[in-house]
């Protein structure tokens, strides 16, 4: 138990802290019915990544980071202008031809540089089991600032997403939520990821949407959720021996499943 | 196989977090004495700029990073960082650093401190109210000093006591050395008088068989008036005064008006190492630059 | 016979010899007595004539000695009856007391006064105020903890005293994780200036725009708050406070006084659960650019509910920049420069509500907008001189209701700072005043003011 404890102790805090906004904005994808913005701002984020390394930067330099957070941001922008209420054109397709041609950019970038693609490979899988303390505190101290931002505007953010009327410069609102959530999937996709940030993203949300429906209720059972699934994948993942983020996913699926058989029964 | 990475690689960091003790002094002085006690096994940062008046020194929001990952704390303890430091350390969420702790050291306790005031009053200018607080200007107080640390990094680090004691022993004894060497060189002014700007020099005078009572500022913290310095003038000019000491933070202008008018010449000392040109390589080394200075100064003025 | 009369005669006489020889003999006596006395006589003076002095010299001694002992016990010394128990000495002793008193002199073009200075802090009137008298008890209540208490007394345009807790808190010194918690009533930390305490502003009157978003009196409240230092090379600190937001000094909140500025009936609110508590998240920052210079950074945000309506909110968001410089070798401190810049904006949710002028008019439901800023440059061009100059804007959206308070206005005020000592200071400002519809005012102040006591540190 003791020798658990002292593998498992970092990547358990991080996972206990830090999907706790990604469960609460994945309440907000959810609703706004564009599941795949994650990956797609994650794949951004991304590019501008492997530009900075084609410029002749570390991948953990300062600039990579600026760049990274540039690209962040002119993807936030693409994102709020096509949000348009003219359903003609789903939102979700002009999103996925986003994610498809900013991973090809990647790769044409990177056929050019010599370590990209271990970079490309790592940002795919990730891997929790090698958190570091120090990335877990910063990640941490963003996501209170962020989480703060989140409370502090919760009116117009609720709005935008919840309700029917949207509040007066909704795009720009639109704009600053797409933007604080660009930042909060491309930090914990350096630590987790993406698949796992996407599991943490909707797996929750959607268990939440069975279970509960006023808000309070759905971000209990999304957070009582991902700590289960949290602590059932590591300790599977120890027992087992089996990849950590992977055995997340399993967990979340697990949960997923029994939400759904509750919510049947109930019904 | 990547628990065997894992585990070694933080084996490998707790050696290297172990390696070196965090001290931060206030000032540049005791910062020069803790890195000759503790050499490689600490890193020494001191809160005061070696050419910044110790009273006045700015609190940097900065400090409260520096003191909140500090192992130990040395402060002078003779409430010269009274504006400052307490406000600061109350900030710093560091429990290794509170008054008491091991991690606490306040060198006064080591010393014997002069002019202890009877009353407190500040009609009578920015007193100290422990007594004069610029003691490590005594090269024996430096030695007192440098023993307390000594013990404290032992207490903190009993790891490498036996580094930290060998490091103080060979610091006594090259002081000792010198200290014959300036006893002989200021000997033959035993008795002389010096003005000074402010009373820094007490201990120092003491030392060496000095006289460091006339000052250009007529309370301590209270800027020389026209009358103040007449008096002073007079003084020096009765007593055949031949120095003036001033440092950098004070106004040197004020001082090189009194030399015209007495013939004396102004001094530029400092109390900490880097404050003066020349004495940035240590405590002795400041020393050794103060006494040559002033040896100098009193030889050129003997008739 | 005869022998009985010569007896008789003889016994007559015998007394009558007697007494003469008695009377011979008592001075014999008493010659006799004294000669013997003599010498114990003077063996009795010379002793008391010792034991006078001995007395005499003892106290002299006494008193000598107790000139000689050190008014505050030394460290590693035995205490002595001769000192007394220090309460008041900062850094080792029991707590710090400091009595602070500001006094503020001037004239104005208008005679109200308080139509143009709005601060609770500031001169209210033309002729002498007293602003501000304060005494701040600190120390440090046990090894787990600090106390602080401040009590004001001000002097109203009549001159009756009031009375004010302005704060009154503990705040722990060493939790884990560099975390630390205050708890207890004190004035908020949003931005720079909200924080400090009169006596220590770097003008006379505090700034229009905290007037507009925080009140007369500042942004204070009972609450509780968590602050956190990052694990950053350079400073950085993230605090939370939660506040319970009742009162006017929670000014854009749950404030009786509201209508002033909405001019609708105001609903009483009652706290229902945690959403109805204000919470005030802020961000600080400060990078030591050069030796000499030092840049700081802040934002912060308030958000909480308010009295027009059941569900309405106020959210105030606001940044600061503060940029400090002085060399080395300065001289007491001087020269230095410091420029600081706050700016803030306000979302004020009014509800549908019934005109406060006219109960049959309701007023529409709308987002109230404010915003404002100031900077300030400070020169300390001497030892014991600050020249200032601050510049400010507020300004309001269009509102159903024409709220004196929410008029566009703009002020420039200059300033002159003389500091004998860090205890005590005089100060001269010249306040130009534009307001929207009412036009231009002028004012000069002169303010005094002295610290008794020890008063801990001010933050940087």
């Amino acid at each position: 138990m003791i020798e658990a404890m002292d593998i498992m102790k970092w990547p358990l805090v991080a996972c206990l802290l830090l999907p706790g906004l990604l469960v609460y904005l994945g309440l907000h994808i959810v609703e706004r019915e564009i599941i795949f913005v994650d990956l797609a701002l994650a794949q951004v984020a991304v590019l501008g990544n492997c530009l900075a390394i084609l410029l002749g930067h570390d991948a953990h330099d300062w600039q990579s980071y600026g760049w990274s957070a540039g690209f962040t941001i002119v993807g936030a922008a693409i994102f709020t202008l096509t949000r348009t209420r003219d359903h003609r054109v789903p939102q979700e397709a002009l999103i996925g031809i986003v994610y498809v041609v900013a991973a090809a950019l990647g790769i044409v970038l990177l056929s050019r540089s010599a370590e990209g693609n271990e970079e490309l490979r790592r940002t795919l899988v990730g891997d929790v089991l090698l958190v570091r303390p120090g990335e877990i505190w910063k990640t941490v101290a963003l996501y209170a600032v962020i989480a703060a931002v989140h409370v502090v505007f919760r009116r117009q953010f609720l709005a935008l997403s919840f309700g029917r009327q949207p509040p007066a410069a909704a795009r720009g609102w639109d704009f600053l939520f797409y933007v604080l959530f660009g930042f909060v999937v491309t930090s914990f996709v350096q630590i987790g990821g993406v698949l796992l940030t996407f599991s943490y993203l909707i797996v929750p949300a959607v268990c939440a949407k069975y279970l509960a429906d006023s808000l309070p209720g759905r971000l209990s059972v999304g957070w009582v959720t991902a700590t289960l699934a949290s602590v059932l994948g590591l300790c599977g993942s120890y027992r087992l021996d089996l990849p950590t983020g992977a055995a997340i996913v399993c967990a979340l699926g697990v949960t997923l499943v029994l939400s759904g058989m509750i919510a049947r029964g109930r019904a | 196989m990547k628990i065997f990475i894992l585990m070694s690689l933080s084996g490998l960091l707790s050696v290297v977090a172990q390696a070196k003790l965090n001290v931060v002094t206030t000032t540049p002085d005791l910062a020069a004495i803790a890195h000759e006690v503790g050499g490689e096994r600490v890193t020494v940062v001191a809160l005061a700029r070696p050419m910044e008046d110790p009273h006045f020194v700015a609190a940097k929001p900065s400090f409260v990073v520096k003191l909140n990952r500090a192992d130990v704390l040395i402060e002078g303890g003779a409430e010269l960082e009274l504006g400052w430091l307490s406000a600061l350390v109350d900030q710093t969420r560091n429990p290794r650093i509170r008054p008491g702790a091991a991690g606490r050291v306040a060198v006064a306790r080591a010393v014997r401190l002069l002019e202890v005031p009877t009353t407190l009053d500040r009609s009578r200018g920015d007193i100290h109210a422990l007594g004069n607080p610029h003691f490590m200007t005594d090269p024996l107080n430096g030695r007192a000093a440098a023993r307390l640390i000594a013990e404290a990094f032992c207490q903190i680090d009993p790891a490498a006591g036996e580094a930290y004691r060998a490091a103080l022993a060979q610091f006594e004894s090259r002081l000792e050395t010198k200290l014959a060497d300036w006893e002989k060189r200021l000997g033959p002014f035993r008795g002389a008088r010096v003005a000074a700007y402010h009373n820094t020099w007490p201990y120092f005078a003491g030392r060496f068989g000095l006289r460091s009572d006339l000052f250009l500022e007529p309370k301590p913290g209270i800027p020389p008036t026209p009358a103040s310095l007449a008096g002073v003038i007079a003084q020096m000019k009765a007593d055949k005064v031949r120095a003036i000491i001033v440092e950098p933070y004070q106004n040197r202008r004020t001082a090189e008006k009194v030399a015209t008018e007495t013939g004396a010449v102004v001094l530029d000392f400092t109390q900490y190492p880097g404050g003066v040109k020349g004495t940035d390589k240590g405590y002795i080394e400041l020393i050794d630059h103060l006494v040559g200075t002033l040896a100098a100064a009193l030889e050129k003025g003997r008739p | 016979m005869k022998r009985f009369v010569c007896c008789a005669l003889l016994l007559a006489v015998l007394p009558l010899a007697g007494r003469a020889a008695e009377e011979v003999d008592v001075e014999e006596i008493k010659q006799r007595v004294l000669e013997e006395l003599k010498p114990v006589i003077e063996a009795e003076v010379q002793r008391r004539v010792q034991e006078e002095l001995a007395k005499r010299e003892a106290v002299g001694k006494a008193a000598e000695t107790a000139a000689t002992t050190p008014a505050v016990a030394q460290p590693g010394q035995p205490w002595s009856p001769a000192q007394s128990i220090t309460l008041l000495r900062a850094g080792s002793a029991y707590m710090n007391i400091s009595f602070d008193t500001l006094v503020d002199f001037g004239w104005s073009t208008t005679p109200d006064v308080r139509s143009i200075q709005f601060g609770d802090h500031d001169p209210s009137q033309r002729g002498f105020t007293m602003p501000n008298s304060e005494f701040v008890f600190e120390g440090a209540v046990d090894p787990y903890f600090r106390g602080l208490g401040d009590v004001v007394l001000k002097l109203d345009g009549e001159s009756e005293t009031t009375i004010e807790l302005e704060e009154a808190y503990l705040e722990t010194t060493s939790l884990a994780w560099n975390l630390q918690v205050r708890a207890g009533h004190w004035f908020s930390e949003f931005g720079r200036q909200n924080p400090q305490h009169p006596h220590a502003w770097d003008f006379v009157d505090q700034p229009l725009v905290l007037g507009r978003m925080f009140g007369p009196e500042g942004m204070r409240n009972p609450g509780a708050r968590v602050s956190w230092l990052l694990p950053t090379p350079f400073y950085a600190e993230l605090l939370l406070t939660v506040l319970n937001g009742n009162g006017e000094i929670t000014w854009s909140f749950r404030n009786p006084e509201s209508e002033e500025f909405h001019g609708g009936e105001v609903v009483d609110r009652h706290l229902r659960g945690p959403q109805d508590l204000v919470y005030l998240p802020r961000l600080a920052t400060a990078f030591d650019l050069s030796e000499t210079q030092t840049l700081l950074l802040g934002a912060a945000a308030a958000t909480g509910p308010n009295n027009t309506g059941a569900d309405a909110c106020t959210q105030i968001v606001g940044g600061d920049v503060t940029w400090k410089w002085r060399p080395e070798d300065a001289e007491r401190g001087f020269p230095f420069v410091k420029v600081q810049s706050e700016a803030m904006y306000r979302w004020y949710e009014a509800a549908e509500r019934v005109s406060v002028d006219d109960p049959l008019v309701t007023l529409p439901e709308e987002t109230l907008g404010d915003w404002g800023f100031y900077t300030q440059v400070l020169y300390g061009f001497c030892p014991g001189l600050v020249a200032g100059l601050r510049g400010e804007f507020v300004s309001a959206d269009d509102a159903a209701f024409d709220s004196d308070l929410r008029l566009d206005r703009t002020r420039i005020s200059p300033n002159l700072t003389w500091y004998p000592t860090e205890f005590s200071k005089i100060r001269l400002q010249y306040n130009y005043d534009h307001i929207q519809q009412w036009g231009d005012e002028h004012s000069v102040w002169m303010q005094l003011e002295f610290l008794l006591g020890s008063h801990g540190a001010h933050k940087f």
